[in-house]
């Protein structure tokens, strides 16, 4: 039970004046964006990470953690009012959501997903404070090899999943890989890909990349479609009844469990974000219902809402365990905090947990926090949230893009920077308007110089033998898992076309 | 990566290559992928490095980046863009809208020295707001002009941070 | 009640098309034909040959269509599923799943199973 003593600690830390100040702001930011339609988690957490390097790294976290968080929930918030997911995580949770809210039960669909989301998180919480230092001792002995496997599977599973198909994937994954390389080379002092500029010795800011792949990439996106898309229209967030009766919570009940369970292995494995669980747990709910005297699904089904929404953010916050312990970014929003940590001097991982337990405990005990702020502000005060719609979209987007480039100004003081993050927004408008990912862009950019180190270490150490990458259990059990990975991309892929057969 | 990336997506050129502006992805990919070749040719390795040397991991980066270059190629001449032809406008995007964004930025790229943080950044706040169908330019100059000078107040005089104040500065 | 017909670009839906029309108008109901790929296939009268129908499909977010179609039958109360169906080795169903199996072994309505000729 040396966890609880510890986590018991963390609470000490995390419940500081300050901290709770954070804890909140953080939180009421995530919200905020994910109720903003063309905004994401991801995006805050890239502009704020700028402006993070005024604070502590524990401040600086706990405010991460709730905007990522926060980011959910205000998510489905939208696409169960509005039937617009903003990211792919929140896809399912809309479809038996929307229709709930066209139903005239907005409310209860609200609080389904505002509750799913709190268990999930929850429970995720509560086992990544049992799971995480474990898994860190497991990864106190891994060596080059190991760590080039572990970041080869990060690769091959984002730039799987995430993609329609695995060559935009893997064509973002190279872009990022390549921006990671530019700068002086670590091992051999040697000056790579700077065209000689002075600008870009010291590499290329992640700052500038996640600000202009994120941001700004996105704000050009929704900026060309603005007027032509129809508007989405909004459903009141009120309804017959502004309460779960004791019969719908009692029907909700096991979707959460169900859920929750469906989303807890979902956070290790990387497998780009909260998309694959919240699918399956509505699949598992469909098929359920299918078997009921009166099904419900299509025309607005509580189970539909509350397994997604319960997947979603249990995998979220087991995500954040797999970051803390192994260092191991499963979404953008994840590799821009993992970049985060590295410029604290931070390096995630077995370290951490003894070097820095302080922080990570403090920042465990702020997940519970987050969780109940969270619910808080969400449950009974959706409608009020729905209101941030009123924010004129010019005014808005005008603000962000002022917020784009001091951040990006603030970091390096250099016009240099501010032309390079113009030139990677037009690529990230350009990915986005051909279906290209960003998200392995940043992997790729953010675990690249690890990949490399790695590569570089084992082989210099096993005299350029290639064996050494597959010497061992660990890394084995890596490929493993990287070849499942790939292997049910191309089986789902061809299973598309094969099974069509009626 | 650098400039090459701003190449626009030869969309809505008409002709053979409606629907093929998805192509813009390989040239990109191949662009950069020639750029790290380019580089890893130029570059000055220190005579003691041993294998694997800072070429290495760069060679394979440029292989891999053509190709995918070469398959991305195929896949968006296999699967043209059904958007484009499924639009009532004359382009899928909104060019216009576009251009007021990158031109907004580029201005105050450079003219931020001169014409310091609340009058550049206001001018690009006013920009956005125009690619944004504001319908109230007049009254948004106002609007741009707070919204810019507050984050110059609040980042610039509260924190510090070393915003450019241009021509206001000598008044 | 109604007669559903699972629609596809296929040469087996386009029989199991014209079987459903048949049916409908042996059994004197609607027909609800139901586009499997989210594409409208037919033109959207409101009569096939003197059957009045009506079009649904998958809804935009939707990964399983095959479920949508069940449920879609359970709506309409369907008296009877009509697809087409083609030859499939053993390995391949096993390996990649078939959604004809899926349709007759879910769903709660008869089903009429039809070959291009």
């Amino acid at each position: 039970m040396e966890q609880l003593n510890l986590l018991l600690e963390g609470f000490s830390g995390a419940l500081s004046p300050m901290n709770l100040l954070w804890v909140l702001i953080g939180c009421l930011i995530g919200t905020a964006v994910g109720v903003l339609p063309g905004l994401g988690s991801s995006m805050a957490v890239a502009l704020l990470l700028p402006m993070t390097f005024a604070l502590d790294p524990t401040a600086a976290f706990i405010l991460f953690a709730g905007v990522y968080f926060g980011g959910l929930f205000g998510d489905s918030t939208m696409g169960i009012l509005m039937n617009t997911p903003g990211q792919a995580s929140a896809i399912a949770t809309t479809i038996e959501g929307h229709a709930m809210a066209k139903a005239g039960r907005a409310p209860q669909a609200l609080a389904v997903a505002a509750i799913g989301a709190f268990i999930g998180g929850m429970a995720a919480s509560v086992v990544v404070v049992f799971l995480a230092p474990t898994l860190a001792d497991l990864s106190a002995n891994f060596g080059p090899a190991e760590f080039f496997a572990l970041s080869l599977l990060a690769f091959g599973a984002i730039s799987s999943v995430v993609a329609d198909s695995v060559v935009k994937g893997l064509t973002a994954l190279a872009l990022g890989l390549i921006v990671a390389t530019v700068g002086i080379d670590a091992i051999s002092g040697a000056e790579r890909l700077t065209a000689g500029s002075m600008n870009l010795f010291d590499g290329i800011s992640l700052v500038v990349v996640a600000v202009g792949m994120l941001a700004l990439g996105e704000i050009l996106h929704v900026v060309t479609r603005i007027r032509r898309d129809p508007k989405p229209e909004q459903l009141g967030a009120s309804g017959d009844r502004a309460y779960l009766s004791k019969s719908e919570i009692k029907e909700a009940i096991p979707a959460w469990g169900r859920g929750t369970a469906i989303g807890l292995p979902f956070g290790v494995i990387p497998v780009g974000g909260a998309e694959v669980p919240t699918f399956l747990a509505y699949d598992v709910e469909r098929r359920i219902d299918r078997r009921r005297k009166v099904p419900v699904f299509g025309r607005g089904a509580l189970r539909g809402v509350a397994a997604p929404e319960a997947a979603g953010n249990s995998t979220t916050g087991m995500a954040m365990g797999a970051l803390l312990a192994l260092g191991l970014p499963v979404s953008a929003t994840a590799a821009i905090m993992l970049a985060a940590f590295r410029q604290y001097g931070l390096q995630p991982g077995p370290l951490l947990f003894d070097n820095s337990p302080e922080l990570v405990w403090a920042l465990l005990a702020s997940f519970f926090i987050a969780m109940i702020v969270l619910l808080i502000i969400n449950l009974p005060f959706a409608h009020l949230w729905a209101k941030l719609l009123l924010v004129p979209p010019p005014y808005l987007y005008g603000s962000i893009v002022l917020f784009c480039v001091l951040g990006v100004y603030a970091t390096g003081l250099s016009r240099f920077d501010l032309l390079l993050f113009l030139a990677i927004g037009c690529l990230g408008f350009a990915m986005r308007r051909y279906d290209v990912p960003v998200a392995p862009l940043l992997i790729g950019m953010v675990l690249g110089p690890l990949a490399e180190t790695s590569m570089r270490d084992a082989l210099l150490g096993s005299n350029g033998d290639y064996a050494i990458f597959v010497s061992g259990p660990i890394p084995l059990v890596l490929y493993a898992l990287l070849l499942i990975v790939v292997g049910l991309k191309a089986r789902q892929v061809l299973v598309g076309r094969a099974r069509r057969d009626v | 990566m650098n400039t090459e990336t701003v190449d626009r997506p030869a969309h809505g050129a008409g002709g053979g290559l409606r629907g093929r502006g998805g192509l813009v992805i390989p040239l990109i990919m191949a662009l950069v992928s020639t750029y790290v070749v380019i580089g890893i040719a130029m570059m000055e390795v220190p005579p003691d490095t041993t294998f694997p040397g800072p070429k290495f991991f760069p060679t394979i980066l440029a292989v891999a980046g053509y190709l995918l270059a070469a398959l991305l190629t195929l896949h968006y001449l296999r699967n043209p863009d059904e958007k484009a032809d499924q639009t009532e406008y004359r382009t899928y995007s909104d060019w216009t809208a576009f251009a007021w964004v990158v031109g907004g930025l580029v201005v105050f790229i450079l003219l931020l020295d001169l014409l310091g943080w609340i009058v550049a950044g206001g001018l690009l706040f006013w920009c956005v707001t125009r690619a944004f169908g504001s319908s109230r330019p007049a009254f948004d100059i106002s609007v741009a002009l707070l919204v810019s000078s507050a984050i110059y107040l609040i980042f610039g005089v509260g924190l510090g941070l070393p915003l450019p104040s241009g021509i206001l500065g000598g008044l | 009640m109604t007669v559903i017909v699972a629609r596809t670009d296929t040469p087996e839906s386009a029989a199991a098309l014209r079987a459903g029309v048949e049916e409908a108008r042996l059994r004197d109901e609607d027909l609800v034909v139901f586009n499997l790929d989210g594409v409208q296939l037919d033109p959207t009268d409101e009569h096939l040959d003197g059957v009045p129908v009506s079009f649904e499909m998958p809804g935009p977010h939707d990964r399983d269509a095959v479920g949508s179609l069940l449920d879609a039958a359970a709506r309409h109360g369907a008296s009877r599923l009509v697809i087409g169906v083609k030859h499939r080795t053993p390995t391949g169903k096993l390996l990649f799943g078939s959604m004809a199996q899926k349709l007759l072994l879910e769903a709660s309505v008869p089903v009429l199973a039809v070959k291009p000729n």
